[in-house]
């Protein structure tokens, strides 16, 4: 329905920077099919009229697979598997049979039959096969679409200047949005680590995800801003909505794109102090977009990215695989792999494990992997094989004390003792780190320190254990002060600890990339950051508007304020002077989450 | 591997029971692989799991036996091709779909 209102939703900003442009729906849901009954002798007439939906179908599916080409086989495989379902006898001879049985029209029959497919696959206990019911929809609803004579809304019919508006994406959608001109995408579904998500911000689109009912309220052809930055989108805005956000998208462009020329030169401060700032990722195939951002390699590859979202475990060979081409395409940059970081709950499907009441505290990530040693030695051996192929650095989350820094090394050292024994050649082993992110770790940081080849802060978890603020609880959100006094003490006292063990220390949580924090953590000492992909022109340019003296003069003042709020205000305060007109507020202020 | 026997002597076919092998089980691409060979047959060909019989020619019939790795399947094939579509179905499932 076309509303004549505005209306703003809200949802999760998946993709930052500002779409402005008409909507184009897909709407793959809701076809209702006109229902009737026939006459025997329009029988034949009938079934021939499914036929040739079916035939029609199965041509634009190859036409789909064409424009493809050659941009993923997983995709392909997707479709073939469509292809298949076309003529499946379930499906077509069944809706054929019904016709003829039932004396009903060809929509009708499809329905019905489609809806006995779906209950079959609906009984399924395993998730994977259960949810291959969403492939029945989408070919019944190809067919369905091709009897009705309604045009199939293919991804590459899509105009210049529309902000695709769906429930959901398909495989074939996804990889087909790459080649069209989209300005942006506003989805019902979907989390940040959703492959949509992902394809979005590789691309620089504009997204809201999980929007839930995005796609009921906007027609085809309404105004829509997307605002990436924020997770809004404004429907039919008013005038004075539009006008702002027309001003605000060219700004930030212009900033944008001032900022992304500069992306890969290096992040020297102004009086030539060089810091390095990394990249993050989830998944391998990110790797080459983070690097074109400007990272200068990968400082946290969260590897359980590869363990979500799928029937069986990673064995130890699709591990290896993936981990090499991240190390081989960061070079002599490197990259910092993180093992296993996952709660129990998050793997019930491949290791049956009980109930925990409080598992932010529970057996997750390196408690679960020294637990479950099935689960961790492939782990270790992928990557010690990899290592072979370049800068392959281990970090181990979650380190509580010493005996578990401890027992990774042993595990370690078994695991490479297995490999030289099977005639794999390891000439040295990776260097190993962890994350110092709870706080008995930073209050032995001292004491790690000794033990481990580097650091990594991650600032999350260490914020929320640290002021036990759980962030997403509207009760408490309030309490979450990353400038914390608590905090920047701990951070002072890590950063001093490695720099007299004479070891690398970096930070990857959300305030590496946050550049509101940016000059509190170089007066701390910091020199390495690792951040989401979008981030890095930022804080790269923030960096080489500041002065590291300051810093540490904005620092000593932080130290001596008594409460969280006055230390934010001092930041708040100075920063702007400090960064003078060197970073346009338009790219600034989206990035920031300043408090 | 199974010893081939004859359904029973007074219905015609044949049948041999088999294990899913591969990773994934009988996923979409290892159901889109089984269907290929198995249209290529005149031979009706089933697949069956405990209770549930299902069509080998229908791919979604295939995912609704949700045969993860391990699973036995018995595999009866009728009509005038039936040895050979026997054996084409069974290479296909010994050879783990070619995937692994």
């Amino acid at each position: 329905m076309n509303l004549v209102g505005s209306i703003t939703l809200k949802g999760i900003a998946a993709s930052p920077g500002i779409a402005i442009g008409r909507a184009y729906l897909i709407d793959r849901r809701r076809v209702a099919p006109p229902k009737r009954h026939i006459t025997p002798h329009e029988v034949e007439a009938e079934v021939a009229r499914f036929d040739e939906a079916v035939r029609e179908s199965e041509r634009q599916l190859r036409e789909v697979k064409l424009k493809l080409g050659a941009a993923g086989t997983e995709h392909i495989q997707i479709l073939e598997a469509h292809e298949l379902m076309l003529h499946d006898p379930m499906l077509v001879d069944g809706a054929r049979q019904m016709v003829r049985d039932q004396l009903i029209n060809a929509e009708w029959a499809l329905k019905k039959t489609t809806k006995s497919v779906r209950e079959l696959f609906s009984h399924i206990q395993d998730e994977y096969f259960r949810e291959r019911r969403a492939d029945v929809d989408y070919v019944a609803d190809r067919v369905l679409r091709n009897l009705m004579g309604t045009s199939q809304t293919a991804v590459t019919e899509i105009g210049p200047g529309s902000v695709l508006i769906a429930h959901d994406l398909s495989p074939s959608d996804t990889a087909l949005l790459q080649q069209t001109p989209v300005l942006g995408l506003a989805l019902d579904v979907g989390g940040m680590t959703s492959h949509t998500a992902i394809v979005a911000r590789n691309h620089k689109l504009p997204a809201v995800i999980g929007l839930e009912h995005v796609s009921d309220v906007i027609g085809s052809g309404d105004i829509v801003i997307v605002d990436g930055s924020a997770g809004l989108v404004l429907v039919n805005p008013a005038l004075e909505d539009l006008q702002r956000y027309q001003q605000q998208a060219m700004r930030y462009s212009v900033g944008r794109a001032a900022l992304d020329a500069h992306a890969q030169e290096p992040a020297t401060t102004l009086d030539g102090v060089h810091v390095r700032v990394a990249g993050n990722i989830e998944l391998h195939d990110e790797t080459g977009f983070v690097l074109d951002s400007g990272a200068e390699g990968i400082g946290l590859y969260r590897t359980e990215f590869l363990y979500m979202n799928r029937d069986a475990l990673p064995d130890e060979e699709e591990q290896y695989r993936h981990y090499r081409e991240v190390v081989e395409r960061c070079g002599p940059l490197g990259a910092t792999l993180r093992t296993l970081d996952i709660g129990g709950d998050k793997l019930v499907s491949h290791v049956k494990l009980p109930k925990e009441a409080n598992p932010a505290m529970g057996l997750r990530a390196l408690r679960l992997c020294l637990r479950e040693s099935g689960l961790f030695r492939p782990q270790l051996r992928a990557l010690l094989r990899a290592s072979v192929h370049g800068e392959l650095r281990i970090m181990v989350p979650f380190v509580s004390g010493l005996a578990e820094v401890r027992a990774v090394k042993r595990l370690l050292a078994e695991c490479h003792a297995e490999l030289l024994a099977e005639g794999v050649a390891l000439p040295r082993l990776p260097a190993l780190g962890i994350m110092v992110e709870l706080p008995s770790a930073a209050a032995i940081a001292d004491i790690l320190a000794r033990e481990v080849d580097f650091f990594a802060i991650g600032t999350n978890d260490l914020i929320q254990y640290a002021l036990a603020i759980d962030r997403a609880n509207e009760h408490v959100g309030y309490l979450y002060h990353p400038l914390h006094p608590a905090l920047l003490r701990m951070l002072q006292f890590i950063l001093r600890s490695g720099a007299e063990a004479g070891i690398r220390v970096s930070m990857c949580g959300e305030m590496a990339g946050d550049p509101f924090y940016t000059a509190i953590l170089l007066g701390l000492g910091l020199r390495e950051f690792s951040m989401n992909a979008v981030s890095v022109p930022v804080v790269k340019q923030v960096i080489r508007s500041l002065d590291v003296s300051a810093c540490e003069a904005l620092l000593a003042e932080a130290m001596m304020l008594p409460d969280a709020s006055d230390i934010e205000h001092l930041v708040s305060e100075r920063l702007g002077p400090m960064l003078g007109t060197r970073i346009s507020r338009e790219v600034f202020d989206p990035m920031s989450h300043r408090p | 591997m199974s010893e081939e026997v004859s359904v029973s002597d007074t219905l015609p076919g044949l049948s041999r029971e088999l294990t899913i092998q591969n990773r994934l089980g009988l996923h979409a691409r290892a159901s889109a692989t089984l269907v290929r060979v198995a249209t290529q047959f005149k031979a009706e060909i089933t697949l069956s799991r405990d209770d549930q019989s299902v069509n080998a020619k229908s791919i979604l019939g295939m995912m609704t036996l949700a045969a993860a790795q391990g699973t036995r399947v018995r595999v009866t094939c009728v009509g005038a091709d039936e040895a050979a579509a026997l054996e084409a179905v069974a290479a296909c499932i010994n050879n783990k779909f070619g995937e692994d």
